[in-house]
């Protein structure tokens, strides 16, 4: 998808097809950055129908603005900082007409303090964490109580494969900062999952 | 380095961190419950590492194609890549204005330049008549509704009722007349051609005026007493040439002269006219006489702009321009197309 230029900067073939007002071009990108747009989405928001209109939301928003993309990260970084961002949106929204989660806990100013919602007792037992055989849904459902703003950290990090001086440009937070948030969201993770890890 | 402080440098550690990873990794081989917590930590990463891919649902593709299709104002494109980028559907939407006005502008231009260009009727060669027997006789206008001369060349009516009343006179035998124009009946209006007309470039009425009575004052611009005009049938209004647009010309063409001669000098006096005229590199449309046949009453001549004043110049010298007889607007272009000027010199002897 990307091939080198004079500069060694990578140059997106499908953007600068896309630009060109190439027919297709657009679709093509669709296609190409669909499924990991989606996984996010639907890693932050934790329903998949939601992911679905987030993940749209996402691709209109790279339409619009891909004129003006520089091509200084690549496209899926890209798009994945726009997905983390309407995740965000839309969690911030959840929590403002206090639907279906709960607040979420604030870290106390020293970085102290709980971070995660604890696993509920039912889900904490033995015998329905053997249930959840699978270790992807029971990742995917702690990872959906820890704090939004260290989950999308969590998965672009531990899933997709970002440094953390990638994250850290993407926050625009130090690194250290990157790397504490992320110890203790994954600690969270090994507490909530300690049963079966 | 207690449990606490491994604890927090557990990730640290397990990134290959080099800060402290020697006494972490003595603490953990020391301490069975940081190593356990260190063991489960890996494994949830290593667990997030493995997750399972997800697919994006088929509708996606069809969902961003729709709202880029909103988005865009349009329907739904088959296939989103077929959507222009947002910088040149703002182009084309900033020029789709401008594109519609210069669309009708175009429209109106290539109504009116067809009504300008349509075809002339055809013109006819009036055969010269044998000199001596032609018979001027001033015009008249059958009706008063004005038409297009298009209309009137296709009335046969129309023109037979002309061809009997307008003759085109001829020079004398042996009077060389390559240029001359005998005006035909087709190009001649159906009425008063008060108000320009498309076509009528090449008419040009030759009368001006009703006859005037013999030993009665002569109007600005009439006959000359010498013309008969007495087999006139009916006072002729004042015929003007239209001029082929409305709104380019809108002036009827021609300008009125009277050329004051004396009697010795009339003898040759429209021949010299038409001279000059050429010489000057206009042309002579007509020249009238009167029914004898023997002396020129009337010239037509068709002037370049600038060779006006010069042509004008030249009647000086054949004869006399009375005051009565230049109009003010001698000098402006008065000609049946862009930087022409046409005359009619009336021959009076005084």
């Amino acid at each position: 998808m990307e091939a080198p230029t004079g500069s060694g900067k990578p140059v997106d073939l499908l953007v600068e097809a896309f630009r060109q007002g190439r027919p297709g071009a657009f679709d093509a990108i669709v296609r190409a950055h669909q499924d990991r747009v989606y996984a996010f989405c639907a890693r932050m928001l934790s329903d998949r129908e939601e992911a679905l209109d987030a993940a749209q939301d996402v691709f209109l928003s790279a339409w619009r603005n891909l004129a003006a993309f520089r091509g200084e990260s690549a496209l899926s970084t890209w798009l994945l900082r726009i997905a983390a961002n309407r995740c965000l949106n839309r969690i911030r929204q959840r929590k403002s007409l206090a639907s279906r989660e709960g607040p979420w806990p604030d870290a106390g100013a020293d970085g102290e303090g709980p971070e995660f919602q604890p696993a509920s007792p039912e889900e904490s037992r033995p015998d329905r964490v053997a249930e959840n055989r699978e270790m992807g849904a029971i990742l995917s459902g702690a990872l959906g109580r820890i704090d939004p703003d260290s989950r999308w950290l969590v998965l672009l990090s531990d899933v997709e494969g970002f440094s953390y001086e990638e994250l850290a440009e993407m926050a625009e937070v130090p690194v250290g900062t990157v790397k504490s948030r992320l110890h203790r969201a994954r600690m969270a993770l090994r507490r909530m999952l300690a049963p079966a890890v | 380095m207690d449990c606490r402080d491994v604890m927090e440098r557990l990730s640290d550690y397990q990134d290959g961190a080099s800060g402290s990873a020697e006494a972490v990794g003595a603490h953990l081989r020391e301490c069975a419950g940081c190593s356990e917590a260190a063991r489960s930590l890996a494994a949830v990463r290593e667990g997030l590492r493995r997750l399972p891919p997800l697919t994006a649902p088929p509708e996606l593709v069809a969902r961003v194609r729709e709202a880029v299709a909103r988005e865009d104002g349009g329907p739904a494109p088959v296939s989103a890549g077929t959507a222009a980028p947002p910088g040149a559907r703002s182009v084309l939407s900033r020029l789709r204005i401008p594109l519609e006005a210069a669309a009708a502008v175009l429209f109106v231009a290539s109504i009116y330049w067809y009504q300008k260009g349509s075809p002339p009727a055809p013109v006819p060669q009036a055969p010269p008549a044998p000199a001596g027997t032609a018979a001027p006789a001033p015009e008249t206008a059958p009706d008063s509704s004005p038409r297009l001369p298009g209309k009137i060349a296709k009335s046969p009516e129309r023109e037979s009722r002309i061809a009997e009343k307008a003759e085109v006179a001829s020079l004398p035998p042996g009077t060389p007349e390559p240029k001359s124009r005998a005006w035909s009946p087709a190009e001649l209006p159906a009425a008063p051609a008060v108000r320009a007309s498309s076509e009528s470039a090449r008419i040009v009425p030759g009368e001006a005026g009703p006859p005037a009575a013999p030993g009665a004052p002569e109007a600005q611009g009439g006959a000359a007493p010498g013309a008969t005009r007495d087999e006139a049938p009916a006072p002729a209004p004042r015929v003007y040439a239209a001029p082929p647009s409305r709104l380019l010309r809108p002036l009827p063409y021609g300008r009125e002269v009277v050329l004051d001669v004396t009697p010795e000098g009339r003898e040759g006096a429209g021949e010299r006219i038409a001279a000059a005229a050429r010489r000057l590199g206009g042309s002579v449309e007509r020249i009238e006489r009167d029914p004898s046949g023997a002396d020129v009453v009337a010239v037509r001549v068709l002037l370049p702009e600038p060779a006006a004043p010069s042509f004008l110049s030249e009647l000086e010298r054949i004869g006399k321009v009375p005051p009565e007889g230049r109009p003010a607007e001698v000098d402006l272009p008065a000609g049946p197309t862009r930087g022409t000027v046409a005359y009619t010199v009336r021959i009076r002897v005084r």
